[in-house]
């Protein structure tokens, strides 16, 4: 990754209005066969997407929710945290 | 093998597909109207609609695909779409898209293109787009990828009569020629297409796989690592040399990976993105700035505190709404002997199978009242028969509402706001609706709660969901807690019931965590679900909806009822005790000698063997434990009056209506008549049971806990049947049962230690 270490983050950590940029989905190993990462770009989150937060996570307290473009995607904590993103 | 589910009984095969929340569903009810059927894809949860429509002289069946985000065959939706569009060689495959968001709907249609099958593309949602300030080129959108464009508004009907007279010419040329390649590639830049050609090139010389798929497709997904691939190279291919085929496209994945850091897979993404930004790009242009009404609706719909609060609001509105149109308004008009009286449809359904079918027919059969002949057609099948009606009015108007619903886009906010609160007991941000119809609030039915669970995505949720809901407080339970009430707690009506609105969510909402835990175990799926933009339904799509679920449940739920209604039927009924009253007869018969076999487990729950055969009769429908227990009691503890006990019978399997007794029909309506046995019965126990010696308030208790956990009336376990399998119906009855009897024993024993 060539961004700069202090703004790269996850979606999670993002508050609302904040916008970003999708830098990589990292899925839960374990978990996960591929089908996210393909889900989510299908839905219009992948690299270089710009996003926005329409609700915050607040450390999982609630769904987040992304605005790409005029899609609205909701997002559970867990998913939320695979999303690395860079702010803009 | 991979044309043993081609199409025969037609001319012509057509699949819909795109993603969820394109108009799909509306398109495909347009088409085919009411011609169709709701079935399952062989093996896996996956919703399979079919129907008809015919044109050209063509008989045309019309496949409606699940909704999907992408091609890739991972979900059970992806793998279904993929292998019914290879397996089943659609004539045609028509493609709706989102105008309004076409650059994101184009990635899917992107990997549709790819598998070369003659395509349509519906650009559906034209208006919106419209309404959002943006020009959509269709024909410019042709152009670029060579196949046709038609723009669309299902929700009005605009361009669907041109849809289907594309669809059936594209067909008509499909038919003509073999094949029909499309002439459209995307172009993935020379260094793959270089890499990509030699592998086409041998894939091409197989003349076995070349008869199902695009040599272009298969070695596009070689190149991007997908596994199902590789397994149809080795299964189809019956020529050798398909192990050197694999091993020449995974070197080429690995010297990609070396010298782009990148795997193969994610650059060929990033190309297919690429070029549906260029596409969207030349295609839709915004003529003027739109603020979407959406966000601001969505700022208190999905939050934490008000979010929840509309969802209650919303769905106790649209609980009261159900129950009050099929049951309690009476707002249809009905001519009968008293001249014109208004009812509910529900009570329609009654009277009709209660009072005048079997008043006409006898009055050409002329059967004996009393005989056994007499009892078996209008009690067991007649009666049978219209107790599986009455849930009709129900089923009809719950998804009436609940098409509404989802067409308007607010199942999708009900899910984000309660997603958190019972993801935590193993269900779903979707259960809440289904709970509260199944009795959440008192009274519902389980049966068209269950029903209810059809929109949800996640099959081991929704499984989850349909094991608990019968431990709700539905309209038949009522009546039962309502007599044991007033007879031992009469001063505490309103904190009892509360109690036990409390206790049945709390058990709910504990067996679903268990079961979640033990027997439906897996991964839970996590919360990643598009919002898509308020809309308003459509009324043909949400009538089509009502009616198709509606018959779906007379056709398939409806027999399995009816049958295990007629066994039970038979249970009370044999063997016949000549001569004998009402209570000897039922207590001789199959289901007595059962009551009377399982006193010894009954009685640590207080239970006495009257109590069980009235239990056993609560299996038919909850409500009959109340005439059954009347028969049981009243002899020994009143003058037993003859004129008013007639056999227990089980007329009316229906969950919300007391047993009906066909003796003096033609008296009054069979409605009336029910509500009076209903209020005979809890007035006769109310008075005799707080004198029997067997009965205590603890006893009330244990039995009203065990009514509300125990074994579900047979038309939920006929549902639960229909809705998953023979298996889950049978765990369900057996777990809902111990557990009713645990909890009821843990009662009586441990109250017994201080009385």
């Amino acid at each position: 990754m060539t961004t700069s270490q202090h703004t790269v983050t996850t979606i999670a950590e993002l508050r609302v209005g904040e916008s970003a940029t999708v830098i990589a989905v990292y899925p839960d190993s374990a978990s996960d066969n591929g089908s996210l990462v393909s889900r989510l770009a299908g839905m219009g989150i992948f690299p270089e997407t710009k996003i926005s937060i329409r609700q915050a996570s607040r450390s999982g307290k609630r769904p987040t929710i992304v605005a790409i473009g005029d899609t609205r995607i909701a997002l559970g904590h867990e998913v939320a945290e695979m999303i690395s993103v860079s702010r803009n | 093998m991979t044309h043993t589910y081609k199409h025969h009984h037609t001319d012509l095969l057509v699949v819909l597909t795109g993603q969820p929340n394109t108009g799909k569903s509306t398109l495909f009810t347009l088409l085919t109207g009411l011609h169709q059927d709701i079935g399952n894809y062989p093996g896996v949860t996956v919703e399979k609609k079919t129907g008809h429509f015919s044109g050209n002289g063509q008989n045309v069946e019309v496949v409606d695909l699940p909704g999907i985000y992408s091609l890739e065959s991972y979900s059970p939706e992806e793998r279904v779409t993929r292998n019914f569009i290879l397996l089943e060689r659609p004539e045609v495959i028509v493609v709706v898209l989102d105008a309004s968001n076409l650059q994101r709907h184009l990635h899917l249609a992107l990997q549709l293109l790819e598998l070369e099958v003659p395509t349509v593309i519906c650009l559906n949602m034209t208006d919106m787009a419209e309404h959002w300030g943006l020009e959509v080129d269709a024909a410019a959108l042709e152009k670029m990828i060579g196949v046709p464009v038609i723009p669309a508004v299902a929700s009005s009907g605009k361009g669907i009569a041109e849809l289907k007279k594309t669809i059936l010419e594209v067909a008509e040329k499909t038919q003509q020629n073999e094949h029909c390649p499309t002439g459209w590639h995307l172009d993935y830049g020379t260094e793959i297409e270089s890499a990509l050609a030699p592998i086409t090139q041998s894939l091409s010389a197989k003349e076995h796989l070349m008869e199902d798929f695009a040599p272009r497709w298969l070695a596009l997904r070689l190149l991007e690592g997908d596994s199902e691939s590789q397994r149809i190279v080795q299964h189809h291919t019956h020529e050798p040399g398909w192990e050197s085929l694999l091993k020449n496209s995974d070197d080429t994945i690995a010297s990609f990976e070396k010298t782009h850091k990148k795997p193969l897979a994610k650059l060929m993404t990033a190309k297919r993105n690429e070029y549906a930004n260029n596409v969207a790009a030349t295609v839709v242009k915004r003529v003027r700035q739109y603020s979407r009404k959406s966000d601001l609706i969505d700022t208190y719909a999905c939050h934490p505190f008000y979010g929840l609060a509309l969802v209650l609001a919303i769905v106790s509105v649209v609980f009261y709404f159900v129950f009050h149109l099929a049951q309690e308004w009476t707002w249809i008009p009905a001519y009968g002997n008293d001249g014109l009286a208004w009812v509910s449809p529900c009570e329609l359904t009654e009277i009709f199978f209660g009072d005048i079918l079997p008043t006409g027919l006898n009055s050409i059969l002329q059967l004996e009242e009393g005989t056994l002949v007499y009892s078996a057609l209008y009690d067991a099948i007649i009666g049978g028969v219209g107790g599986v009606l009455t849930f009709v009015p129900i089923i009809f108007f719950m998804f009436l509402f609940l098409a509404i619903l989802e067409r308007v886009g607010y199942i999708a906010r009900m899910v984000v706001v309660f997603d958190r609160l019972l993801r935590i007991f193993g269900l779903h941000g979707q259960s809440v609706l289904p709970l509260v119809m199944a009795g959440g609030i008192v009274n519902g039915c389980a049966v068209p709660a269950i029903m209810a669970t059809r929109s949800m995505k996640e099959p081991r949720e929704r499984l989850i969901t349909i094991m608990v809901l019968p431990l709700m407080n539905c309209g038949a339970k009522v009546p039962v807690y309502m007599m044991l009430i007033g007879a031992f707690f009469a001063a505490y009506q309103v904190p009892m019931m509360l109690g036990l609105v409390a206790a049945s969510w709390s058990l709910a909402l504990l067996s679903a965590l268990v079961l979640s835990k033990t027997l439906v175990r897996g991964k839970h799926s996590p919360l990643l679900l598009e919002l898509p933009p308020y809309r308003r339904p459509t009324v043909i799509a949400v009538l089509y909806s009502a009616l198709l679920n509606s018959w779906w449940f007379i056709k398939k739920a409806g027999t399995i009822i009816l049958m295990v209604n007629v066994i039970l039927w038979v249970a009370m009924t044999f063997p016949r005790t000549e001569g004998a009253d009402s209570r000897a007869q039922l207590e001789n018969s199959l289901a007595g000698r059962v009551g009377k076999l399982l006193e010894p487990i009954g009685r640590y729950a207080g239970f006495d063997w009257r109590d069980n055969i009235a239990l056993a009769g609560g299996f038919a429908a909850k409500e009959v434990i109340l005439s059954t227990m009347e028969t049981m009691y009243q002899m020994e503890n009143e003058n037993y009056r003859e004129s008013e006990t007639v056999e227990p019978k089980l007329t009316t399997i229906s969950g919300l209506f007391p047993e009906e007794q066909t003796g003096q029909v033609s008296e009054t309506s069979g409605v009336e008549q029910e509500e009076d046995d209903l209020e005979r019965a809890t007035n006769t126990l109310k008075r005799i049971l707080p004198t029997d010696p067997q009965w205590s308030m603890l006893k009330a208790i244990s039995m009203m806990i065990f009514i509300m956990v125990y074994a579900p009336c047979t038309a939920t376990v006929g549902v639960i049947w229909r809705e998953t399998s023979f298996k889950w119906a049978m765990i369900t009855l057996i777990y809902t049962t111990v557990l009713a009897w645990i909890l009821a024993v843990a009662i009586y024993q441990i109250g017994m230690m201080f009385v």
